[in-house]
């Protein structure tokens, strides 16, 4: 039986210290096998997006157990370098995840020096490629780039690194219809070609019913209901708040 | 059928650009009732502005040129600006999509409900405040002292999409124009304050202009559709009909739309016609 | 296999042909602001007169002539002469060296000391920031003319220790801007993707944070030359900066002002000229965050 991709029990996480201390995710367990699609869904507040980043090895004010591509993490310790070898994270708003004082070379090349990989020309290259956009993007800035061309240099940056496990928190809900579904094939087409764990984060059910295999429902902290996508199409759902949840989206059945 | 509250026939938009003219919003015509339209459209589709344009919101050096715009029988192109602001926040309300930056962070929540009543009416201070605790509980706040009294920091997304709602709703406009009013909101919050708004199209009756680029949920909510494209309207039908859509945009729109009957497969891209720009 | 989307055929083909266009976009930007043409047009002149000093004086800015102290303006000397008979305009723009020497002298020292100061303090947050800002905050507290009086004193007067003294004074603004904005930045999405790709702290802070502080820290330094111009001048009023026979701006309108109402040019003219050059600068500091900051939209 492979190891999971990830696994995390008794997670807890919280904001702020002392009187102000907030917790956001109560006693969270998780499992992911290599090579799935999990969905992660929930309402604003539900703790989702925090979970995530926490995976992503973005979060230190966490305690429990989290054990991501066979490498444990730490709380109050930054996570080794290697790790972000082999988990990356694409941010939700194409509008604040690049930094808009760099190239697309540059912040492709920065995370490429960084691991030592060598002809980083090419990698670059070929990976802009591989999200479908030419070599004459390279040099641009992203306020050259339209919403769902800044989406695909994120996703161009987290998979340069040959991660094993990509997170992606909320990745087309800024972006039009039409490119959303540009964006979710070229998702699926990199998942499917470097065998990737997929762990997706959205409040659209329909967005995580085409991506996902399997799916946990959160609300305020608190995994409430785990399932597959099958029981979800056929409404074999028991909790209260997933019954809302899908009564609530279109386009999820 | 009701007598025609909005009736709008050759609206453009046009911005002087270094390249020439520009029209933003080309051709675009509603004859509305008091009833719910839904305008749909993606980024640089005209919805926005056309909303604006309804509003007399265009500013110079955008121009309005229109064949008939007239609401209630009133000319719009030939008011001035104090026609406008009688019309303005009086019979004609907007929504906005992102409470943070529509409501004015340094007032009370009370006192902006009031401040249509102040600049439409003569009631006294007692009914201003009568009036707005009653239109807070209408839009569904369970303690609507604690929101009178409260600044827009202190409200969640949800609370303060209402809270905008009820600053429009306080004059009691006969239209109501809402800029996605939920793009900013979870499903659930969607759900409920579009519920919200249906229930007070039908209770109040007002006229609905609902304008979203999501299609799905404009369709479950309004009677008819408008769809638009770079600036024209290339479709426009019964929200129950959405399935029989004839035109190749409006199907790719449908097409193109995630979900599990489709799950792991490619979505069909929206390959765009230049045709679709032209008549 | 999604298809490639095509791009223009003059994308700029490296990094440092990108970087220049966008240079080049916004200095155009910049000229095209009539108020910021101004401010650069008289910083632009205060260099080339400092620069070109030896050429379009008249005069010899140190020979006195006392038979014809305290001339008017006229054809002989085009600005008047001061009490010893020198020619004040040939002084106003000898005097322009020191002026410029100080103002970049001190600008140069004390906002790369206060941006580092405020980003690490503001990056790095806990004790680091407490005591770092804690200091800043300790140096603001001083009413910065009496500060730069009180450590020329001790130092003893003269232009460097003049700029010793400013500098000493000056970086604390700069720590306060770069705290601010680096508290915003560093939640940035894009900064935590730099933190999750594995980048350590130092990387993040040079390489994501600083650029985007640098138009702030810019404009501030552009802003705060005119006052460093007139505490340098003050300083000078009362002896305490370049020392004479040095034709500094400030030692000018001291030794003039004792012949004000008979001569008024002497303490008018290069009083004036701080005027102008203040002026300038603030003008240019206006300007100047166009072209340090890619994200305006062009005029193309």
């Amino acid at each position: 039986m492979a190891e999971a991709a990830i696994r995390a029990s008794g997670l807890d996480i919280h904001y702020g210290d002392g009187a102000k201390r907030f917790h956001a995710v109560h006693g969270a367990d998780l499992e992911v096998a290599p090579g799935a699609r999990y969905g992660i869904v929930g309402g604003s507040g539900s703790g989702k997006s925090t979970l995530l980043r926490v995976l992503a090895g973005l979060s230190r004010s966490w305690t429990g157990d989290v054990r991501v591509a066979g490498m444990a993490l730490a709380a109050r310790v930054r996570a080794p370098r290697a790790f972000h070898r082999r988990v990356q994270m694409v941010f939700q708003d194409p509008y604040a995840s690049l930094n808009p004082r760099h190239t697309v070379d540059r912040m492709l090349a920065d995370g490429l020096a960084l691991h030592a990989f060598a002809d980083i020309d090419a990698r670059i290259f070929r990976v802009l490629d591989e999200v479908g956009l030419g070599g004459g993007f390279r040099f641009r800035y992203p306020h050259e780039l339209s919403g769902g061309q800044r989406q695909r240099v994120a996703i161009a940056r987290a998979i340069a690194l040959e991660p094993q496990i990509l997170l992606l928190d909320e990745p087309t809900s800024a972006l039009d219809a039409s490119i959303q579904a540009e964006v979710l094939n070229l998702l699926l087409d990199i998942a499917q070609r470097r065998i990737l764990t997929l762990v997706l984060v959205s409040h659209d059910l329909a967005v995580v019913g085409h991506v996902c295999d399997a799916v946990a429902v959160m609300q305020q902290g608190r995994i409430v209901e785990r399932l597959s996508v099958d029981d979800l199409i056929a409404h074999r759902v028991y909790h209260p708040y997933t019954q809302r949840l899908l009564a609530a989206s279109d386009g999820a059945t | 059928m009701s007598a025609p509250l909005l009736d709008v026939a050759g609206l453009s938009v046009v911005f002087p650009t270094p390249l020439g003219p520009l029209a933003v919003v080309r051709d675009f015509a509603l004859g509305m009732g008091r009833e719910k339209i839904g305008i749909v459209g993606e980024s640089g589709s005209g919805k926005s502005m056309t909303a604006r344009a309804l509003m007399g919101l265009v500013r110079p050096p955008g121009r309005v040129e229109a064949r008939r715009l007239r609401f209630a029988g009133i000319d719009l192109g030939a008011l001035d600006a104090r026609g406008w602001r009688a019309l303005r926040g009086r019979r004609m309300g907007m929504i906005l999509q992102d409470p943070k930056f529509s409501l004015n962070p340094v007032m009370r929540i009370g006192r902006q409900i009031e401040e249509p009543l102040l600049l439409h009416g003569t009631t006294s201070r007692a009914e201003r405040r009568e009036r707005a605790l009653g239109v807070l509980e209408a839009v569904g706040i369970d303690d609507p002292r604690r929101v009178y009294d409260a600044f827009p920091h202190e409200l969640s997304g949800g609370m303060g999409q209402r809270a905008m709602i009820a600053i429009m709703l306080v004059a009691s406009p006969d239209l109501l124009i809402a800029d996605e009013p939920t793009s900013a909101l979870d499903v659930i919050l969607r759900e409920q304050v579009l519920r919200l708004i249906e229930d007070l199209q039908a209770s109040r009756g007002l006229g609905l202009i609902l304008i979203s680029h999501d299609l799905p949920m404009v369709a479950r909510f309004c009677d008819r559709i408008l769809v638009m494209y770079r600036g024209r309207v290339v479709e426009t039908l019964d929200a129950r009909h959405l399935n029989d859509a004839q035109h190749p945009y409006t199907r790719g729109l449908i097409a193109c739309l995630p979900g599990p009957a489709k799950r792991g497969r490619s979505l069909p891209v929206l390959s765009r016609d230049p045709a679709w720009e032209r008549a | 296999m999604t298809a490639s989307i095509a791009a223009r055929s003059d994308e700029p083909r490296s990094r440092r042909e990108a970087r220049r266009r966008q240079m080049r976009r916004g200095i155009r930007r910049a000229l095209a602001n009539p108020s910021t043409f101004a401010g650069g047009a008289i910083v632009l002149a205060l260099f080339v007169v400092a620069l070109l000093a030896p050429l379009l004086a008249t005069h010899d800015p140190v020979a006195t002539n006392l038979a014809g102290r305290l001339a008017a303006p006229g054809t002989e000397h085009w600005l008047g002469a001061d009490q010893l008979g020198r020619d004040i305009y040939s002084r106003l723009l000898f005097g322009a060296q020191p002026t410029l020497l100080i103002v970049l002298l001190v600008v140069v020292i004390s906002a790369p000391a206060g941006l580092a100061v405020g980003l690490i303090a503001g990056y790095l947050g806990g004790w680091v920031e407490t005591t770092l800002m804690r200091a800043t905050d300790i140096v603001l507290a001083f009413p910065r003319l009496i500060l730069a009086l009180a450590l020329v004193a001790v130092l003893k007067p003269g232009l460097i220790n003049a700029v010793i003294a400013i500098a000493l004074t000056a970086w604390p603004n700069y720590a306060r801007i770069a705290r601010a904005e680096t508290l915003a930045l560093r939640n940035a999405d894009y900064v935590q993707a730099a933190i999750g790709l594995g980048m350590g702290p130092v990387r993040i802070m040079v390489g994501q944070i600083m650029p985007a502080l640098l138009p702030s820290v810019a404009v501030r330094a552009t802003l705060d030359m005119a006052g460093i111009i007139l505490t340098a001048a003050g300083l000078g009023f009362l002896g305490l900066g370049a020392q004479p026979p040095l034709a500094e701006w400030g030692a000018m309108i001291s030794s003039g002002r004792d012949f004000i109402f008979d001569a008024w040019w002497v303490a008018a003219v290069p009083g004036f000229a701080i005027l102008l050059v203040s002026l300038g600068f603030n003008l240019l500091g206006d300007g100047l965050r166009d072209v340090l900051d890619p994200k305006h939209h062009d005029a193309s």
